[in-house]
């Protein structure tokens, strides 16, 4: 059996994201889902697990994930670097970076990556959507925010193509590093993006096939097409 | 300052009457003007003495609707921006609708569909003597991002007025009830009437906003209204000054209670959505001081105007049926697929609840669709569904993993091919539900089904 921990899904459940894991749990008959709330200790502290998943929350709940993460920064550091595969979507990619700046508020995050973010609570939410590239895979991703990264990202997870990146003056978005995959793309990534699903399947050391393989395969072309023509 | 008011009032004003001319009524036009020349048109309009707001995720225009009919029934003279948005510049419009050319305003009574993310433009300056909250859900992701987010935002807007608004809260709701705790607020609730709701997969609130505790209900009206607690902490349905009971959807009618004196009324629809609605209406009514046999009289002289109602035709003994929904929007979406599931005859859906009008549209993205519940729909009683428009392909994939069969649905790219692929025999209806924005567009593609098969009945 593969073990994937979701952290925190009565909270980072926003948008649909809880979405990707009922995919991804669909899948295999191999994969097993485990959801651990905010009040028990992550399993990946004292367990072995072949994937954690965190999705977006509030801003509010997205200072609290971060002080129930705190704790535990070093062991989710060596998953990283031993090559768990660690799936991070929308606002929660924020939380491994240095800080979050909130008007005068400096919230410290978890500090495994060297950039920071800042929110906009008073603008306008940034609704957008992007096409770019992972290596040979067209990926498609959709954000609505108030906030940016900035910092000086070497391994970024797309180079976009169509749309905006981490902020709205980059063509870089999210971040790749071994087995980690963080995007601010948020909603059910892993069915927008098939290509990208079956390189997490075959991470697992699983078969890649996906369910509905057909189906989901001709409404990623058909998509990715539209945008790539429609999107400046 | 007031220099820049007057030119705006008059330049608006004649704004109004040359839009009379050209036969354009019903615009935002002359508020919108007002507000370009004089950005402060709110704050130094006449205002009506009293106003009455109405804010919340769903049901703002029902409601506004039904105050402002049954108030112009009890015989006051009522302003309103009904025929107009909801934003700064519609209510705008209104006031000055409502002041004769020397800036004077001659209702005394307003009632105001008031858009949630404009509360801070418009309670400083308004200050509503009431403000009903119907409900506060997830709206579109790019509109008003989660409840939580507009919840702070309307609590911020609401201790600007502390000292004026009263808040008429409906005590069922997780999140709207504890609005504005440095308001007078006054609290609605209602007993269980068996409403049965499905158990939506995407709820609005699932945590307790005071310890993260598991909400829980003792019982539900419809998505996470009910009357709900805290697995962990007092937080828990306030409790009510004005009580609705032995609500009888069917019988249309319930009892209201408050104190010791217990008041029959007829109710308007047959749904728990508008019942809430009217139980706020009865709130609003007693606090502004009408006796119960008033209110009585007076809605029994009203309807609830439901602008998204279905419209049906028929022929050949199928019905044929319109229904607005709120596409990009998974909390209405849910409750249509909720309706058309438990509806119990046998039907065929055409979906068109795309957006027509781009296919980079912001709010046209995967998110919407995986939190409503399509599971929904997974029911004998749907025959077919036939599937419409860009998206229709990741809206097959949606509907086939919700565990509807593959031989039940089709697409069409184009809608207007939509008609080829309705069944013909083994259903007793068909409804299009349409993207609410585009209502013309739903009855064309009702209208053509009907007229091809009316073709292909002469051609025979
Ligand atoms: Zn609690």
């Amino acid at each position: 059996m593969k073990r994937i921990e979701f952290l925190y899904p009565e909270f980072c459940y926003l948008y649909a994201e809880e979405y990707n894991m009922e995919y991804l749990g669909r899948c295999s008959s191999e994969i097993e889902i485990l959801r651990t709330g905010h009040l028990e200790t992550p399993k990946f502290v004292t367990e072995d697990v072949d994937m954690i998943y965190l999705g977006c929350t509030t801003e509010a709940t997205q200072e609290y994930v971060i002080e129930l993460l705190k704790p535990y920064t070093d062991k989710l550091k060596e998953h990283i670097e031993k090559g768990t595969v660690v799936f991070l979507t929308g606002n929660a990619i924020e939380i491994i970076g240095k800080s979050i700046k909130d008007e005068d508020r400096i919230i410290e995050a978890l500090g495994i990556y060297d950039f920071t973010s800042e929110r906009f609570m008073k603008r306008k939410r940034v609704n957008t959507q992007f096409v770019g590239r992972m290596g040979d895979d067209v990926i498609m991703g959709h954000m609505a925010k108030y906030s940016h990264m900035t910092g000086d990202i070497t391994n970024p997870m797309i180079e976009i193509t169509n749309g905006y990146g981490m902020n709205m003056e980059s063509k870089i978005e999210g971040i790749h590093d071994h087995n980690l995959f963080a995007t601010y793309s948020l909603g059910p990534f892993l069915i927008l993006n098939p290509v990208f699903t079956k390189k997490i399947l075959a991470l697992l050391g699983l078969s890649d096939e996906l369910l509905f393989e057909k189906e989901i395969m001709e409404a990623y072309e058909y998509r990715k097409t539209e945008l790539m023509e429609k999107l400046k | 300052m007031k220099l820049r008011y007057y030119i705006a009032l008059l330049l608006a004003k004649m704004s109004v009457i040359a839009l009379k001319i050209t036969k354009h009524n019903g615009t935002n036009f002359p508020g919108a003007v007002a507000v370009k020349i004089c950005p402060q048109f709110l704050q130094y309009a006449d205002k009506p003495k009293r106003i009455i707001g109405v804010t919340g995720t769903n049901g703002k225009t029902t409601s506004t609707n039904l105050i402002c009919d049954v108030l112009e029934q009890a015989g006051l003279k009522v302003l309103s921006n009904r025929a107009g948005s909801n934003l700064n510049s519609g209510i705008s419009t209104s006031l000055i609708n409502g002041m004769n050319i020397f800036g004077k305003q001659k209702y005394e009574t307003a009632v105001f569909e008031m858009d949630e993310r404009s509360a801070l433009k418009l309670y400083p300056y308004l200050k509503p003597d009431y403000l009903i909250v119907t409900n506060l859900a997830r709206d579109s992701i790019g509109r008003n991002a989660h409840p939580e987010y507009i919840f702070n935002f309307l609590n911020n807007a609401l201790k600007i007025v502390e000292d004026k608004t009263t808040l008429i809260l409906n005590s069922d709701d997780p999140v709207s009830s504890n609005l504005g705790k440095g308001n007078k607020r006054i609290f609605m609730g209602m007993a269980d009437c068996n409403a049965n709701p499905f158990v939506n997969s995407s709820p609005d609130v699932s945590y307790c906003p005071d310890c993260g505790g598991k909400i829980r209900y003792n019982y539900r009206f419809y998505r996470s209204i009910g009357n709900f607690y805290c697995e962990d902490c007092s937080y828990s349905t306030p409790e009510a000054k004005y009580f609705a009971e032995d609500v009888d959807l069917k019988g249309g009618k319930f009892t209201v209670k408050e104190g010791d004196s217990r008041t029959e009324f007829p109710l308007l629809s047959n749904t728990v959505f508008n019942a809430l609605n009217e139980l706020a209406l009865i709130g609003l009514l007693r606090e502004l001081g009408f006796e119960n046999e008033k209110i009585f009289d007076l809605l029994s002289n009203v309807k609830i105007t439901d602008t998204r109602r279905e419209s049906a035709v028929e022929y050949n003994g199928v019905q044929y049926c319109v229904y607005a929904a709120k596409g990009q929007l998974a909390s209405s979406s849910s409750t249509i697929f909720e309706f058309m599931a438990k509806e119990e005859s046998v039907k065929d859906l055409v979906l068109c609840m795309d957006e027509e009008t781009s296919g980079t549209h912001p709010d046209e993205t995967l998110t919407w669709m995986y939190e409503a519940d399509y599971e929904f729909l997974n029911r004998d009683n749907i025959h077919k569904i036939i599937v419409c428009g860009h998206m229709c392909k990741n809206t097959k994939l949606r509907l086939l993993l919700a565990g509807i069969p593959e031989d039940k649905i089709v697409t069409v790219f184009n809608e207007h091919d939509a008609k080829y692929h309705v069944s013909r025999e083994g259903i007793e209806k068909v409804y299009v539900l349409n993207e609410v924005d585009s209502v013309r567009r739903g009855f064309k593609v009702r209208d053509e089904i009907v007229e091809y098969f009316k073709g292909l009945d002469r051609n025979e």
